[in-house]
């Protein structure tokens, strides 16, 4: 187990490794010029030029100034702008001299807009999801199940961003029966923190649950004609008990481990619906510091969601190893 | 003076004007008519005004103001806000040494003293402005104003490699100003431009003759600030404030909270108000969707405003006209053009060619929202004439018609000319942009040119069209001007004297002594003789140098909360007057 | 077992690679699973509409300059006479524009969305093409080799899957176009079809990995398979075993993925272009169209469902299908 673990570990920090250096590459490698961009479109002088690109460590070696990056994220690192020393503490991804502050402190006020979208959603998709999914697995074969199944289908296959805009556009705009979307603090008024993140949580929830709903019920499905299911039937236990108490926890394992995936990759995956629904998390992050060139941003919020994959991906892991031995063969 | 923060990073002003959708608006002249006579700013002053303000009719206390801004001013500090917006909104905190009354009719401004007790006075030689200074100020934290503060913020302003964005005209024209690089390194304490022999005087000494120095004392750069709280970069978060409101948190990029300022003296103020509790600016926001909400006034919106011009897809949703305040704004919109490299003739061809009536439906203007331009000088600025050259209305379909497309060929033809080639940078990441480009290659093709478009990123195309030797002949920046202060002075010797070509500011790139000899001799004159000239002038160049197309006039028409009361433009700046709102149910 | 003949189809009529769910179907040997599969979606009514409705889309693609030509008008051509000088059309859709114009530039619409059907196609079927061509070679040669070879390879899956894909196709876009000659000094026809490569790129980039994957897995059964033993025994060199004895055994994996990432790559495109980093002017195409008429739909509904609909039409089609095309290759997904 021990093995396993640190097999596992060793490859997810070498995931994690590589994405820094690929970024890394991409962004200041590539040939695009931070200096210029930062140095503006006014009084940018050849000599304020040359300043900012030593400031920025620029002029080095790129081997070097990987390793200022690097090493930045661990201990903090200072940026010098025209004899200011602007000190931009660990975990340090850079400074972004568009908005004159550390990507940290723009990544810390857009995450917990992206955290609320995500958590909102996680609570809808697994309850309706899996909800809608053993009922659908518990009448297999049924009109019922078949409606279910290829209206979620159909669902499913519009492309999502459509489905948010039209919600947006009509249900909020034209004709509001929905509470406008925006972002207020949890902290700050929890009524209107709620009250702005329910439309995308509802459009979010309604559309990717019926992911979650053909998930679960195809993992109920194969759940439900194993032999330990027989088994509890055999003992007269009540349709009820089996399907809720003994299938539904079995069957919910695979439906969890996608869900741990799934979160992590909708900490990105949340650009439409921030974008659509105007709410200041990473996505719309990533999207103006693209508009801006302010590549530093860019890099870090790619960094952050990248480990956060990794890091979830690690967990369902281990987690899978601890309940199913197997995996830890392969 | 620079336009919006937006501008800074798009294509021209004019595209970027056109690509927040906010085409703007004469005072509400429908039909697209042309400057309206009588609205001209004239450039007068009151030294003698004095506070409180006149009080206004109906006028309530209490309440927060919301302002939804789509574009984000780059700073607050004082010394470092130059673009419209920073200045407006630093004027609810920053008291300068002059200020801009703004005439309670016709909305005209006129230059009355601050914080200084007095316009200045100018010395016999023009070289040393003496300014008297009203005494008993405070500060927000109730430590009293020292006039050494004064000298210290203007000392500060030297320090350009820190404070990169404000204005330079103190570098220019301020004794030493080349030299001094502010109060930060060694032997910064030690500048002899600035002196405070007593108290309650502050003097400037000068390099160069600048008899506009009152009105560039207008700037919050004149704010005073004491050194001890001075943390430089940082010192936007919690400057030193004297005006009504003082800061209360300020989230960069994101959002400022103002609230009162309590050691705010309205008798020492000739100028702002103190109705409401509190101001909460939000950046960033969704153009379209902010406008909207503004219109629909619904709950906390009623008291909120927009200040970019309302986008034209939403003119169908404007139920109450009163929702919009209309009003000149301070700049003129061009298409330069390189007369090094095109020829006068085929200037006078490209002129004759322009699609203005597509190209304005293409970038989204109205006439509502953008008076056409015939002049160089906007009505804002004293001395604006408004005269009309044929072909240069800011109208018309150009070659888009048949006959005209087939005049300007065999023009060209018989110039020798066929084939032209015109270029410009354009942004290849905004729709607009390309869309226009789009248009103008078909249309200059139709009349026998060769277009040449570069595409560059939004974020850049500054970099491009801001070097005057960039290999384009069409676009340059600064492809639109706002007045710094309403005056020809911040105009024609800006932009069309030889040395604007090595400053980075000229339009048009035109190098000829005769021109400079006329321009200097226009701006030795007394104000009055100035206005007299500016008009002439004005004329002149366009019909003799032709170094730009004019194409419309900046003015607001932006949406406001139906709870707002007293919301009136700005015309020195194109923005709301913040400091004379108020709700009327707060 | 035929050794000697891996050209014919006789592998994989007895080793099919999803050998499991053919046998449990008791078909009568002699056809192939890829026949039995084709035979069941000619079965499926509902498959059988789809491949009309993107057969539909295909032919407009196709023939959008003739129908643009039916028409009388070009995508690109401004008309702002028919706009007034709000920049709202002054006619609705009318014999000379059969689906009205476009707001402010006057452009016509049914041009732009028959032109705007061809990016959506070329750009996801060209991804599907280099993505699966490239995940099957990966995943071949990962599942065959073993080793070093294949711990090199499944950790490059790894990594690819484990990027936030839509965040770095989004970083990617500027990127790549500024190693690929930057997007300076381009004229407008230029850029706009750079963008397109980039964005075929972009995309294959991250849709190799998963097929590769699966491929892997499957090999990995099918490598210690007697065929291919033996293959191995008597000397046939080992790109002749990789590609005519393991890859017509591995036809089933390949399009379902095929077909089922298709219409996620039409999403994807339009997705981009919708968030201003995919497809530009003035290539036309939906995801831009949608962008900008989201500020009309109010006073010009047309606007924004002429693209709507072409892409949720087009996308549902084509998801509908590659389900159905899954279902045929594996019935137990249904049950």
């Amino acid at each position: 187990m021990l093995y396993f673990v640190a097999r596992r570990l060793v490859s997810a920090l070498s995931v994690v490794l590589v994405t820094l250096i690929a970024t890394f590459t991409l962004f200041f490698v590539a040939p695009t010029d931070p200096a210029a961009s930062i140095c503006g479109e006014r009084n940018c002088t050849l000599q304020r030029y040359n300043e900012i690109k030593s400031n920025l460590h620029l002029d080095r070696p790129k081997v070097q100034q990987f390793a200022e990056y690097t090493a930045g994220i661990f201990v903090g690192r200072d940026f010098e702008t025209s004899g200011v020393v602007q000190h931009c503490g660990a975990p340090c991804l850079g400074y972004s001299f568009k908005n004159d502050r550390p990507v940290v402190d723009m990544l810390k006020s857009a995450l917990p807009v992206t955290v609320s979208l995500v958590l909102g959603y996680a609570v809808l998709v697994l309850t309706i999801g899996v909800f809608i999914g053993s009922m659908a697995a518990k009448r297999r074969g049924t009109l019922g199940d078949r409606a279910l199944m290829t209206s979620t289908l159909v669902l499913s296959s519009v492309p999502y961003y459509i489905v948010a805009l039209m919600i947006s556009l009509y249900f909020t705009i034209l004709y509001p029966i929905l509470p406008r979307s925006g972002y207020t603090a949890l902290t700050d008024n929890p009524g209107k923190w709620f009250a702005g993140l329910l439309t995308p949580w509802l459009v979010l929830g309604i559309y990717f649950c019926t992911q979650y709903a053909r998930f679960s019920r195809g993992s109920m499905v194969e759940t439900l004609s194993e032999d330990f299911i027989r088994t509890a039937r055999a003992k007269g236990l009540s349709d009820r008990v089996v399907t809720y108490k003994h299938a539904l926890r079995a069957g919910l394992i695979p439906v969890v481990t996608i869900f741990g995936l799934d979160i992590a990759g909708s900490l990105a995956g949340a650009i439409f619906t921030e974008k659509i629904f105007d709410l200041p998390g990473l996505g719309n992050l990533v999207i103006d510091s693209l508009n801006n060139y302010d590549l530093p941003v860019i890099m870090g919020t790619v960094l952050v969601a990248s480990a956060a994959i990794v890091v979830m991906n690690f967990l369902v892991d281990i987690g899978y190893s601890l309940i199913d031995p197997r995996v830890r063969l392969a | 003076m620079q336009w919006k923060r937006i501008t800074a990073v798009a294509a021209t002003v004019m595209l970027a004007v056109a690509a927040c959708g906010s085409p703007s608006s004469n005072s509400g002249s429908n039909g697209g008519s042309n400057v309206q006579p009588g609205e001209t700013q004239v450039k007068a002053t009151d030294p003698t005004a004095v506070g409180p303000a006149p009080a206004i009719d109906g006028s309530k206390n209490g309440g927060t103001v919301t302002v939804l801004s789509d574009v984000t001013p780059d700073t607050f500090d004082p010394t470092n806000i130059y673009y419209v917006d920073g200045n407006q909104i630093g004027k609810l905190m920053y008291r300068a040494l002059t200020q801009y009354k703004l005439d309670p009719k016709s909305g005209k401004p006129t230059l009355v003293p601050d914080l200084a007790a007095d316009l200045g006075t100018k010395s016999a030689d023009g070289l040393t402005w003496t300014f008297k200074l009203k005494t008993g100020i405070k500060y927000d934290d109730g430590t009293p104003v020292k006039a050494e503060d004064y000298a210290y913020a203007i000392k500060r302003s030297f320090a350009h490699d820190l404070y990169d964005a404000g204005p330079t005209y103190q570098i220019q024209f301020f004794k030493d100003g080349e030299k001094y690089k502010g109060p930060y390194g060694a032997g910064g304490d030690n500048y002899s431009g600035v002196e405070t022999p007593d108290d309650s005087t502050l003097v400037i000494h000068l390099a160069k003759k600048f008899d506009d120095m009152p009105f560039y004392a207008a700037f919050p750069l004149f704010a005073p600030i004491p050194k001890a709280r001075d943390t430089k970069k940082n010192y936007e978060q919690r400057p030193a404030t004297t005006g009504p409101y003082k800061v209360a948190s300020y989230t960069p990029g994101t959002e400022l909270k103002l609230v009162k300022n309590t050691n705010w003296d309205p008798k020492t103020d000739p100028v702002r108000y103190q109705f409401v509790d509190g101001w909460d600016f939000k950046f960033s926001q969704d153009l379209i969707k902010v406008q909207r909400q503004v219109l629909a006034s619904s709950g906390p919106d009623a008291n909120a405003l927009n200040y970019t011009n309302l986008d034209v897809s939403l003119l169908p949703e404007v139920k109450d006209q009163a929702q919009l305040v209309k009003g000149p704004g301070p700049c003129t919109i061009t298409l330069p053009m390189d007369t090094r490299r095109i020829p006068l003739e085929v200037r006078k061809l490209v002129a004759q060619a322009y699609p203005y009536d597509g190209w304005r439906k293409v970038a989204g203007l109205n006439p509502n929202d953008d008076p056409p331009a015939s002049t160089i000088l906007p009505q804002a600025v004293p001395g604006h004439e408004d005269y009309k050259l044929p072909g240069l209305t800011g109208t018309g379909p150009g070659a888009q018609d048949d006959a005209v497309a087939a005049d300007v060929k065999a023009k060209l033809k018989a110039l020798g000319k066929e084939g032209f080639e015109l270029s410009q940078y354009y942004s290849i990441d905004d729709k607009i942009s390309t869309q226009v480009n789009a248009l103008r290659k078909q249309v200059f093709e139709k009349a026998g040119f060769k277009y040449k478009s570069i595409g560059v990123p939004k974020a850049k195309i500054r970099t491009f069209t801001g070097d005057q030797n960039a290999p384009v002949n069409l676009g340059k920046t600064p492809a639109g001007w706002c007045s710094d202060w309403p005056s020809q002075s911040s105009w024609f010797p800006v932009l069309f004297k030889s040395d604007a070509v090595a400053l980075g500011n000229s339009i048009g790139q035109l190098g000829d002594p005769k021109l400079d000899t006329e321009i200097d001799r226009v701006n030795a004159l007394d104000p009055e003789g100035q206005v007299k000239e500016a008009g002439k002038l004005d004329k002149m160049i366009l019909e003799q140098y032709l170094p730009l197309l004019p194409l419309y006039y900046s003015a607001s028409n932006f949406p406001i909360g139906k709870n707002l009361g007293h919301v009136v433009n700005d015309m020195t700046q194109g923005m709301p007057e913040f400091t004379s709102i108020y709700l009327k149910q707060p | 077992m035929s050794i000697g003949s891996p050209d014919s189809t006789v592998g994989v009529e007895d080793h099919p690679a999803s050998a499991e769910p053919v046998r449990a179907a008791t078909v009568a040997h002699g056809k192939s699973p890829t026949r039995i599969a084709m035979d069941r979606l000619r079965k499926d009514k509902l498959a059988m509409t789809c491949v009309g409705i993107v057969l539909f889309f295909i032919l407009i693609a196709v023939f959008a300059p003739l129908l643009a030509k039916l028409e009388g008008q070009t995508y690109g051509a401004f008309h702002t006479e028919l706009v007034d000088e709000f920049g709202y059309p002054t006619s609705g859709p009318n014999a000379q524009h059969w689906l009205g114009v476009e707001p402010k530039t006057g452009r016509d619409n049914f041009a732009r969305w028959v032109y705007g059907a061809r990016p959506s196609l070329i750009v996801a079927f060209a991804a599907t093409l280099f993505g699966t061509i490239v995940g099957v070679v990966a995943g071949l040669l990962a599942g065959f080799l073993g080793g070093w070879t294949d711990r090199v390879i499944s950790w490059i899956i790894d990594f690819v899957l484990s990027l936030p894909y839509l965040l770095f196709a989004i970083a990617l876009v500027p990127i790549v176009e500024s190693m690929r000659g930057g997007s300076f000094n381009l004229t407008p026809e230029e850029q706009a079809s750079t963008r397109f490569y980039v964005l075929i790129f972009v995309l294959s980039f991250f849709g190799w990995a998963g097929l590769a994957r699966i491929i892997r897995g499957e090999v990995l059964s099918l490598r210690e398979r007697e065929f291919v033993l033996a293959a191995k025994a008597i000397g046939v060199p080992t790109r002749q075993v990789l590609f005519k004895e393991l890859l017509p055994n591995l036809v089933a994996p390949i399009v379902i993925s095929a077909s089922l990432s298709l219409p996620a790559y039409v999403t994807a495109e339009a997705g981009l272009s919708f968030l201003g980093v995919g497809l530009v002017e003035p290539i036309p195409s939906w995801g831009q169209t949608i962008a900008v008429a989201t500020n009309w739909f109010k006073a010009y509904p047309l606007f924004l469902w002429l693209p709507v609909i072409g892409i949720t039409a087009l996308v549902l089609a084509m998801a509908l299908l590659g389900d159905a095309v899954r279902d045929a290759f594996d019935p137990k997904t249904r049950r």
